[in-house]
């Protein structure tokens, strides 16, 4: 079996007919927490959701392999359930679906197993109440009149739940207070606590990152990797911005 | 209660003048099959024409009124004198015109737009044309502009005879069987493959004549890749004796072609409009409809499109303003038929000081239009509480891989929006002028700029009142 | 022996163009030899099917069964299920007190189970000689000043049912209702096909402030027809209506959407909304809307939207990343409409026994 969880080569892909990844390279190991940052436009949400399969996407050139697996052809659902989780920037409204169904159904879906009611129900709320969500929201439409900070809490609540073995956050800190992004992030790290699972994240701000320890960090621009380095490099982005990687 | 704003009726002083009938030639009031010959004779109509308008007669006589939308109780048709004609013949020039059909016109403002280079100006008076003038480059082009009667007698004779009335057979409703037999005056357009007509076409309509009726029939061919803008627009004065017209427009979008129909209906409020337009567009064709239905006592008016070719689109941009003693009932109908066709509609209805305005209108999306889209989009302003209002939208879709999507709206001006305008300085009524005109900037914005300004005209006039 | 008589019923307020066959729909009814032997009048209270069903009830001498409903006795539940070959016919009329919190639960599911609680019994007819199962219930509401009832009607065929449900309501100062329909595909066959429901619900808002709320849920299997006419007219002042109705259709199904918003003139200050939002799962459908808004009355605000498509992209996307496979996904998407309708059921016993009755289990 192969070390690298997520092994990227030479990945392009297009939006609308317009490439805007020139040929990723990125590697993963399990149990490892790998930050992306990079300016607007540069195409981090597009590497999150080509990986996860995103049918406006066109692969147009190298492979992704997850687990040893081949999957840059495969349907969004095997993605998800060989253990790939995205945690979206903007989650779409599900009406009629309530956030509890989704997550059992997901579940069951994943594990191809029935998994009975009372301990669905004492999980979910046990998460439900680390995240201090109110119970009640199990039963409230997915997103349906939820504000952005409740839709991210919702997703991280389905990380906690789905557990995969990679997850990609995409700008979850965005757009939480304070105490919201301490809650986030609590989750976040009981997630990866067990040092198996990995985590790929999306940030401009990195807020998140204050209490995760980060293997490495990779900076996007223009659709390529232009940098690589330690928690340091995230460090010193977060101070000092992108200049340095603009052109003269 | 809210506050109000009363509005006093429509200044028509503009629109509401009538000359003196002169030994105008007119056929015995009622309709009968003796009627009919008379009219078929006086044209000089081909024998297929002869015989179709007698079918069109029978058909007219077996079909009964509709059972819905508003009453047309009071149309007497034993006195609508079915067809007048003024005492001029053809008019190449605009100086050889006679001067009181000429102030007629002028009042119109017809030469004004001659000035401004629109491309021809075909002129009804009374169910004849007369005046008609084709600009050089247009012919040059190869484009045809033409009155239908005498090019039943020309080269496109064949043409016109595989065209007419089969969009809109007599069959289609009592109205469209009566214009099958007394049609009347009218333009035939045809634009040859890829050319691009560069300025609107345009033609006015005139009644004058006491308890006349207007019968014109357009037939319009866009041939492939070909590109062309047409304008009607129309008036009349006010008369005590009820006025009918009962036109017929066909229109032909052919493969790639476009064509863009724009309207101002303004006929004076004594008039019955049951007019009937439609389009058969074919593949890659594209029809687009601007229509102002501001006139006219009552009104049934629904401009239907049907998208026969895979990827033919349609759109119409609509607004209809019924004021007092008015019953409007306009609306519009499209077919998808192919796949990959898509529609959008756009309308805007007010209804004030009692008018009744309705909107009607028919999706239809058949089994063979996958991949179909339409959407609607209806918006109604009511201005006070003695008017009326009712939006009757349907749709009848039988595939499932099509997208709709609908939305009506109606309500009254926003508070919010004139204490705003006020607050920049407006008075009241400025405010909810401009807020009604802003309503209708949907459909003005598509007019050339001499329509759109007799557009706001026309809206500034119905809004003036005073405050009570 | 038996007869079957033609009725027309559904009937659209403002009639519209012939050729689109919408104005109203005709059915065939079955009237056999005797039915019940009363002879009273039907009652008066205008419902939405119109004067058709009036006259069947009539031919069959269908007898109204007054029930009152007070702040002390405020619920009443009944389960209708006649045989296949069977026809049950019922008029319920309800006077809800003024004060009165009432819950009304009509199940008209001829192969269901039984309902808990004061199930009443079924009218019953002779054998009809008919494939199906024949149910008509006219349900009519009177509410008096600031009375409230949620309305719960649940219409579960079998396959070749006919299910007709009739309802009228009409609504004092004050008053409020709730009406939740259920049209949860057949509950008792697995191959529900070729059922046939006809719906219809006219409310008069005639007092001021009074109020209806209605929110459908329907999932239509095979060659399964639902026709409804939902009519609410605003005749007082600041009364408000929301009609939110959605599905989802499968192959050979055919669905016809009446929803009328009528302001009357002396209903200033009213609000009116509707919304209607259909599934298509299958490409053989027939899916009719004809939303009305009828307006004589200046300060009022009326919307109604209607979307029609195929699961939209990116709800699929979403689910697909949580492992869901297309069908899982669709099913999902489906049951939540109807499960949302169940949801919003103010009583919990209600709520949750529906719950169980339509998807089998528990939900959290």
């Amino acid at each position: 079996m192969n070390e690298t969880l997520l092994k990227i080569s030479g990945l392009k892909a297009d939006a609308d007919g317009k490439e805007i990844l020139h040929g990723i390279d990125l590697e993963i190991g399990p149990g490892e927490v790998h930050v992306l940052m990079g300016p607007n436009g540069a195409g981090k949400s597009t590497l999150g959701n080509a990986l996860m399969g995103h049918p406006s996407y066109e692969i147009t050139g190298g492979r992704i392999l997850f687990g040893g697996k081949d999957i840059t052809d495969e349907s969004v659902e095997m993605r998800a359930r060989d253990g790939l989780f995205l945690s979206f920037q903007s989650p779409v409204e599900i009406p009629g679906v309530t956030v509890a169904d989704l997550i059992r159904t997901a579940a069951e879906a994943l594990t191809g197993k029935r998994i009975f009611l009372a301990d669905f129900r004492k999980r979910l709320y046990e998460k439900m109440d680390f995240l201090r969500m109110e119970r009640e929201w199990a039963q409230r439409e997915v997103n349906v009149g939820f504000s952005g900070g409740e839709r991210k809490k919702a997703e991280i609540l389905q990380l906690l739940m789905l557990e995969p073995s990679l997850a990609i956050l995409d700008e979850t800190d965005s757009g939480l207070d304070v105490d919201a992004v301490r809650t986030v992030s609590a989750g976040v790290e009981a997630f990866c606590s067990d040092g198996k699972k990995s985590l790929l994240i999306i940030t401009h701000s990195a807020r998140i990152l204050e209490e995760l320890k980060v293997d490495k960090t990779h900076v996007l621009v223009d659709g390529k990797i232009v940098d690589e380095g330690d928690a340091g490099l995230a460090a010193s982005i977060i101070q000092d911005g992108f200049t340095r990687y603009e052109k003269a | 209660m809210k506050q109000k704003t009363f509005v006093d009726d429509i200044n028509r002083e503009l629109y509401d003048f009538r000359y003196e009938e002169k030994d105008y030639f007119r056929v015995r009031s009622g309709l009968d099959r003796a009627v009919v010959e008379e009219i078929s004779s006086e044209k000089n109509d081909p024998q297929w024409m002869h015989d179709f308008r007698l079918r069109s007669l029978e058909i007219y006589n077996r079909m009964p009124v509709q059972n819905w939308g508003p009453s047309i109780d009071g149309l007497d048709m034993d006195n609508i004198v079915t067809y007048v004609r003024p005492n001029t013949g053809m008019s190449a020039k605009w100086s050889d015109v006679p001067d009181e059909i000429k102030e007629t016109f002028e009042k119109l403002g017809i030469p004004k737009a001659e000035r401004q280079s629109l491309a021809g100006v075909g002129a009804q008076y009374d169910s004849e044309l007369v005046y008609h003038n084709v600009r050089k480059e247009v012919e040059e082009q190869g484009v045809i502009y033409t009155d239908l009667e005498s090019a039943l007698h020309g080269p496109y004779q064949e043409m016109i005879r595989d065209h007419f009335m089969k969009l809109v057979p007599p069959t289609d409703h009592k109205f469209a069987a009566l214009h099958g037999a007394v049609w009347s005056g009218g333009s035939f357009v045809y634009v040859p493959a890829g050319v691009k007509v560069e300025i609107p076409l345009q033609s006015y309509f005139r009644l004058n004549a006491k308890g006349a009726g207007q019968f014109e029939h357009t037939l319009i061919i866009v041939d492939e890749g070909a590109d062309l803008h047409f304008i009607e627009g129309c008036s009349a004065p006010k008369y005590n004796v009820a006025n009918l017209h009962a036109g017929c427009v066909e229109l032909y979008v052919r493969k790639n072609a476009k064509l863009r129909y724009s309207t101002i209906e303004n006929w004076s409020k004594n008039m019955y409009n049951l007019n009937t337009k439609r389009a058969l567009v074919a593949e890659g064709g594209s029809m687009e409809w601007v229509s102002g239905s501001f006139g006219s006592h009552v009104s049934c008016l629904y401009p239907m499109t049907i998208l026969e070719g895979e990827e033919a689109s349609m759109n119409f941009t609509g607004i209809t303003f019924a004021g007092e003693g008015q019953d409007l009932d306009t609306g519009v109908k499209v077919v998808h038929n192919a796949p990959h066709t898509t529609s959008s509609i756009g309308t805007r209805s007010i209804s004030k000081s009692g008018g009744v305005s309705t909107f009607r209108s028919s999706v239809q999306i058949t089994a063979r239009a996958k991949k179909a889209r339409a959407s609607v989009s209806c918006q109604s302003l009511m201005l006070d509480e003695i008017s009326r209002s009712d939006t009757i939208p349907s749709m009848d879709i039988r595939t499932g891989d099509a997208d709709i999507g609908h939305e009506a709206r109606i309500g009254r001006i926003s508070d919010e929006a004139v204490y705003y305008l006020r607050s920049r300085g407006l008075s009241e009524e400025d405010a909810r002028a401009m807020i009604v005109t802003g309503f209708c900037e949907s459909v003005s914005r598509e007019l050339p700029l001499e329509y759109a300004v007799e557009m706001n005209n026309l809206i500034r006039l119905e809004m003036k009142g005073s405050i009570g | 022996m038996n007869n079957t008589t033609n009725v027309t019923i559904n009937p659209l307020p403002v009639r519209t163009w012939n050729r689109l066959k919408l104005n109203d729909s005709s059915v065939d009814l079955p009237v056999p030899g005797i039915y019940a032997r009363n002879e009273s009048p039907v009652h008066t209270l205008p419902a939405g099917m119109g004067e058709g069903l009036d006259d069947y009830f009539r031919k069959l001498g269908v007898r109204a069964e007054e029930n009152e409903l007070t702040k002390e006795t405020g619920s009443f539940c009944c389960a209708i299920r006649p045989e296949k070959g069977e026809l049950a016919a019922r008029e319920f009329v309800f006077h809800v007190r003024e004060g009165a919190a009432a819950l009304i639960r009509i199940d008209m599911d001829p192969s269901g189970e039984c309902c808990p609680d004061n199930c009443h019994e079924n009218s019953r007819a002779d054998n009809l000689g008919k494939e199906g199962a024949v149910t008509a219930v006219r349900t009519l509401i009177h509410l008096e000043k600031n009375a409230s009832v949620d309305l719960i009607q649940v219409h579960s065929p079998g396959e070749s049912d006919l299910i007709l449900s009739d309802t009228g309501v009409h609504a004092c100062e004050g008053a409020e209702i709730r009406v939740f329909h259920v049209f949860p595909g057949s509950s008792g066959d697995k191959d529900g096909k070729n059922a046939k429901i006809y719906a219809a619900l006219r409310s008069d808002l005639a007092g001021e402030g009074s109020s209806l709320s209605l929110r459908g849920g329907y999932r239509l299997g095979d060659e399964c027809v639902l026709d409804m006419n939902y009519i609410v007219n605003h005749l007082a002042p600041s009364t408000k209506s929301d009609l939110d109705m959605r599905g989802s259709l499968h192959k050979g199904s055919r669905k016809t959407f009446r929803g009328t918003i009528d302001f009357r003139r002396g209903s200033g200050g009213s609000k009116g909304a509707e919304l209607e939002d259909v599934l298509f799962l299958d490409d053989d459908v027939v899916n009719r809307t004809i939303p009305l808004i009828l307006c004589s009355e200046e300060d009022v605000e009326g919307d109604h939207g209607a979307a029609a498509g195929k699961i939209s992209p990116e709800a699929l996307y979403y689910l697909c990343s949580r492992g869901l496979d297309k069908e899982e996904a669709a099913r999902m998407l489906e049951e939540g409409r109807i499960a949302g309708v169940i949801r919003a059921i103010p009583e919990r016993r209600v709520r949750e026994d529906l719950l169980r009755k339509v998807f089998g289990e528990e939900s959290v």
